[in-house]
C-alpha cells in the first residue's frame, strides 16, 4: 500500500471510487490500479457480449479510453463498476448494431477464437467432443457449448445474466447500466435463465452433474 | 418456473444469488423446504448457474495496455493542472484587464473621433476663421513698409506638416516637381492651369516647353480643350500670366499693374505642373531639360529679381483655408491657414520672397500630394483643442474668483480664433470679469461685440438686460450719453472685434 502525491492511499482495500478520485486529481498510478482490477472482467464482460475476441479487445480498449477522458466529469455519485459497465455496454450494442449490417455468425462461420484456426464452431465442438474422456476433456468440450447457449440469447438477457452471472453486480445496479427498471432486470434474468436451461438440455449439458461435482455457483 | 404461481416464487431468484436480506432469506429457505415446487425451481436455477460457471474467465490480453497508460498518464497530467486550485486574484486578472482594454480603446476612439470632426458646425467655424484671416491679411499690407513684403508665409504650417518638408528638400535636391507627384498630379495641375481663361501665347508656350518636354503629355491641343477645374486653377492662372509679365518688364514690356503684380508671388509658390510656373525666360523653354529642371526647383529659392512692390500683395484675393481644409479647391499657396499667418502678422515679422517661395512650393507640393488637407486639419483641431483648453482653464479661474486670469485664458481662446458658442463664451467672460474687476470702459468692447455678434443667444440677452439695468442708473458723467437710446459705443468701437453675426442655432446653446 502506498500514498500517492495527492495524499490517496493506494491499496487492495481502497475502493475504486477512492481510486477514481485520485486519478481524476492526477494520480495515474491509482487509474493503473483501476484497470488491472476491472480490466479482465470488462474484457469478459465484452468478449460474452459480443463473442467475438478481435473485437472484444477493440472495445475493452475503447472502453478504458473512455473513462480516462470521462475521468474529469466523473462524480462519485454512482459506483465505478457500474460506471464502467454501463460504458462496455453501450459500446458493445453499439457494436452489435455495426454488426448487425454484417453477415451474422453461425455455425458455418468461423468460431473467432485464436485457437480455432479458422474452423467453425460446430467443428470445434465436434473435435472437442470426440476427445474428451476425462473432465479436462469435459469442460473442453462443454465450453463451446455453454458460450453457444450464451450466444443464442436475446441481447438483453444476455446481458443481465453476464452481469450478473459472471461480474457480481446486482439487480439494481444492473437496472442502472442497462437504463431499465430493476423488475425489468430480473425478469429478463428469469427468462435468460430458463433459455440457457433448455438450451443446455438440448446439448445434453448436465447442470445437476456438475452441481454434485463442486463446480456450484458463485 | 415460468408458469408456477407461488408466493416465494418471486423471491427465488434473489435468494439463489442471495440478494435477500437474512430474515427474507431464512424464510424462503424454510418454506422452500417444504414446497417442492419452489425447491425444484431453485434447483433449476442452481442448475443452470453451475452450467455456465464452468466457461473460465480468460485473461485480458496486453495489446494496448501501454499506450492506455500513456493515455492515462497525460490525462492524469492536465487532470493535475486543472485540480490546481486557481488564485483568487487570477481569476478576475483577465476579465479586469479585458474590461480596462475596452475602455481605453473606446476613448481613444472617442478622443480620435473628436479630433476628426467634420461636421457642418465645423466647416462653418473653419470657413469663419478663415475669413477672419484673409481680412487681417488684407489689412496687414497697408500698414508694411518693407519693400519686398510679400503675402503671410506659410512657413508656421509648413514646420507644422512635416510631410511637407521632405518634400520640398526632394525638390532642392534636383528632382522636378513634376515628377514627383507623378501622372496624375500633374495633368490636374496642368488642368487647373489652363482653365477659364485661356492662355497667352507666352503662358503657353511656358505650358508646350516645360510641361510637354517633361513627359508628353501637356499638348497645347489638348490645353485648349481643357476645362475649368475650380477657383485654384484660375488663381494659378491668373499668376501664372502675371508672373511672365514681371519677367517680361525685365526685357521688353512696362510694369503690369499692381494688383495682378500680387498674384504673382501666389504664381510663383505653385512649383507644379513641370516647370509651367517657372521664371526662367520664356523664349527658350524647352531648349535645355536641365535648365528647365533647375528653374522648376529653383523659382523658390532665387530670390526674385523684381521684387513686387508692397502694397501690391496682398490685393490677391485669398481663397478660404476652412474651404481648402475640407477639400475644397482654393489654392493653399495663396495664403497660409489663419492661424500661422496671423502669427506672423502679430510678430511682425517680414520674409524675404526667397523664402517665401520656399515655403510656398513646399505647400504647394504636400497640397498635390494631398498631405496638406490632412495637416490643416489637424492643425485646426489643434487649435480647437487650445480654445477648449483656454475656455475651462477660464472656467476654473471664474470658479475660483481669479478673474485675472479668466481674462487672460478667455482672450487667449479669442485670440486662438473662437467662434460659435466659444465666441460666445469668451465674449461673455471677458465682459463679465473686466465688469467685476470695476473696468466697464475694458469691458465695453466684448460686451458690444457680443450683443451684436450673437443677439439672440443668451449671454448677449443677459448683457444686454444688465446694461439696460445700469442705464436707468445712469453715472451723472454718462448720463447725457445713455439719453440718447444706448450706452456707450464708442469705446467698444475703438477695439476691433470683427462683429459677424453668427448662425442662430449655432449660440443658442450657450
Amino acid at each position: 500500500m502506498g500514498t500517492t502525491e495527492r495524499g490517496f492511499r493506494l491499496g487492495p482495500v481502497t475502493s475504486d471510487e477512492q481510486l477514481m478520485l485520485a486519478f481524476k486529481s492526477g494520480d495515474a498510478r491509482a487509474f493503473a490500479t483501476l484497470v488491472q482490477r476491472h480490466r479482465g472482467p470488462v474484457y469478459n464482460f465484452i468478449l460474452r457480449y459480443v463473442g467475438h475476441r478481435q473485437r472484444a479487445e477493440d472495445l475493452l480498449q475503447e472502453t478504458w479510453i473512455k473513462v480516462v477522458r470521462s475521468s474529469s466529469e466523473w462524480q462519485p455519485k454512482a459506483r465505478f463498476t457500474t460506471w464502467v459497465y454501463t460504458i462496455a455496454r453501450n459500446l458493445c450494442v453499439d457494436s452489435a448494431r455495426k454488426e448487425s449490417f454484417r453477415k451474422a455468425d453461425s455455425l458455418d462461420a468461423p468460431a473467432g477464437h485464436d485457437e480455432s484456426d479458422g474452423r467453425t464452431v460446430g467443428e470445434l465442438v465436434a473435435d472437442e467432443a470426440g476427445q474428451s474422456p476425462d473432465r479436462a476433456a469435459s469442460n473442453v468440450r462443454l465450453r463451446p457449448m455453454i458460450e453457444e447457449a450464451l450466444a443464442g440469447l436475446p441481447s438483453e438477457q444476455r446481458e443481465v445474466f453476464l452481469l450478473r452471472e459472471y461480474q457480481g453486480i446486482g439487480f439494481k445496479e444492473i437496472a442502472d447500466v442497462t437504463g431499465v427498471n430493476e423488475n425489468t432486470v430480473k425478469s429478463r434474468m428469469r427468462y435468460a435463465l430458463e433459455g440457457l436451461r433448455k438450451r443446455l438440455a438440448e446439448l445434453g449439458v448436465d447442470g445437476e452433474l456438475m452441481t454434485e461435482e463442486g463446480r456450484t455457483v458463485a | 418456473m415460468k408458469n408456477a404461481v407461488h408466493q416465494y416464487e418471486d423471491k427465488l431468484l434473489e435468494f439463489a444469488y442471495g440478494e435477500l436480506p437474512q430474515h427474507e432469506a431464512d424464510a424462503v429457505d424454510a418454506h422452500v423446504r417444504g414446497c417442492t415446487k419452489c425447491t425444484q425451481a431453485l434447483t433449476e436455477i442452481r442448475s443452470v448457474r453451475s452450467a455456465m460457471s464452468t466457461l473460465p474467465m480468460e485473461a485480458a490480453p496486453d495489446a494496448g495496455l501501454e499506450s492506455l497508460m500513456a493515455f492515462a498518464e497525460q490525462a492524469a497530467k492536465r487532470n493535475a493542472q486543472t485540480a490546481t486550485p486557481v488564485p483568487f486574484w487570477k481569476k478576475y486578472l483577465t476579465p479586469l484587464v479585458a474590461v480596462m482594454t475596452v475602455v481605453m480603446v473606446g476613448v481613444f476612439g472617442f478622443r480620435s473621433s473628436e479630433a476628426f470632426d467634420t461636421s457642418p458646425a465645423a466647416a462653418a467655424a473653419d470657413a469663419k476663421l478663415a475669413e477672419k484671416n484673409e481680412k487681417k491679411r488684407d489689412e496687414y499690407p497697408a500698414k508694411a513698409d518693407v519693400p519686398q513684403a510679400v503675402a503671410p508665409s506659410p512657413e508656421p504650417i509648413a514646420a507644422a506638416q512635416p510631410e511637407a518638408a521632405p518634400i520640398q528638400e526632394e525638390e532642392l535636391n534636383g528632382e522636378g516637381s513634376s515628377e514627383k507627384l507623378g501622372m496624375g498630379g500633374k495633368r490636374a495641375v496642368a488642368k487647373e492651369l489652363q482653365n477659364t481663361r485661356k492662355p497667352t501665347s507666352e503662358t503657353r508656350r511656358q505650358f508646350q516647353g516645360n510641361a510637354v518636354s517633361e513627359d508628353g503629355l501637356m499638348d497645347l491641343k489638348k490645353q485648349d480643350n481643357w476645362s475649368d477645374t475650380g477657383a485654384r486653377g484660375m488663381k494659378q492662372q491668373a499668376l501664372r500670366e502675371e508672373k511672365s509679365k514681371v519677367d517680361e518688364p525685365v526685357k521688353e514690356a512696362p510694369p503690369p499693374p499692381p494688383a495682378t503684380k500680387t498674384a504673382d508671388k501666389g504664381g510663383l509658390t505653385f512649383g507644379l505642373g513641370g516647370g509651367g510656373i517657372s521664371t526662367a525666360p520664356t523664349e527658350a523653354p524647352a531648349t535645355d531639360e536641365a535648365a528647365r529642371k533647375d528653374s522648376n526647383k529653383i523659382v523658390a529659392r532665387t530670390p526674385a529679381p523684381t521684387a513686387p512692390p508692397p502694397a501690391q500683395v496682398a490685393t490677391a484675393p485669398e481663397p478660404s483655408v476652412g474651404g481648402y481644409g475640407r477639400g475644397g479647391s482654393s489654392s493653399m499657396s495663396s495664403g497660409p491657414s489663419g492661424v500661422k499667418a496671423k502669427k506672423s502678422l502679430d510678430l511682425g515679422t517680414y520674409r524675404t520672397q526667397a523664402a517665401d517661395d520656399d515655403e510656398n512650393a513646399a505647400l504647394e507640393k504636400s497640397d498635390a500630394v494631398g498631405g496638406v488637407d490632412r495637416d490643416v486639419k489637424l492643425l485646426e483641431r489643434q487649435r480647437e483643442q487650445r480654445r477648449a483648453k483656454s475656455l475651462e482653464s477660464a472656467r476654473l479661474s471664474n470658479n475660483s474668483g481669479d478673474r485675472t486670469s479668466e481674462i487672460r485664458f478667455a482672450q487667449e481662446a479669442l485670440s486662438e480664433g473662437a467662434t460659435g458658442s466659444q465666441r460666445v463664451e469668451a465674449l461673455k467672460r471677458l465682459c463679465d470679469a473686466w465688469e467685476a474687476l470695476g473696468e466697464p470702459g475694458r469691458a465695453d468692447p466684448y460686451c458690444v461685440a457680443l450683443i451684436r455678434e450673437f443677439p439672440t443667444s443668451l449671454a448677449a440677452k443677459n448683457v444686454s438686460d444688465r446694461r439696460n439695468r445700469m442705464l436707468r442708473v445712469p453715472s451723472p458723467a454718462k448720463a447725457e450719453k445713455k439719453s440718447s437710446g444706448s450706452y456707450d459705443f464708442e469705446d467698444a468701437e475703438k477695439k476691433p472685434e470683427p462683429a459677424k453675426s453668427q448662425p442662430a442655432d449655432a449660440v443658442e446653446a450657450y
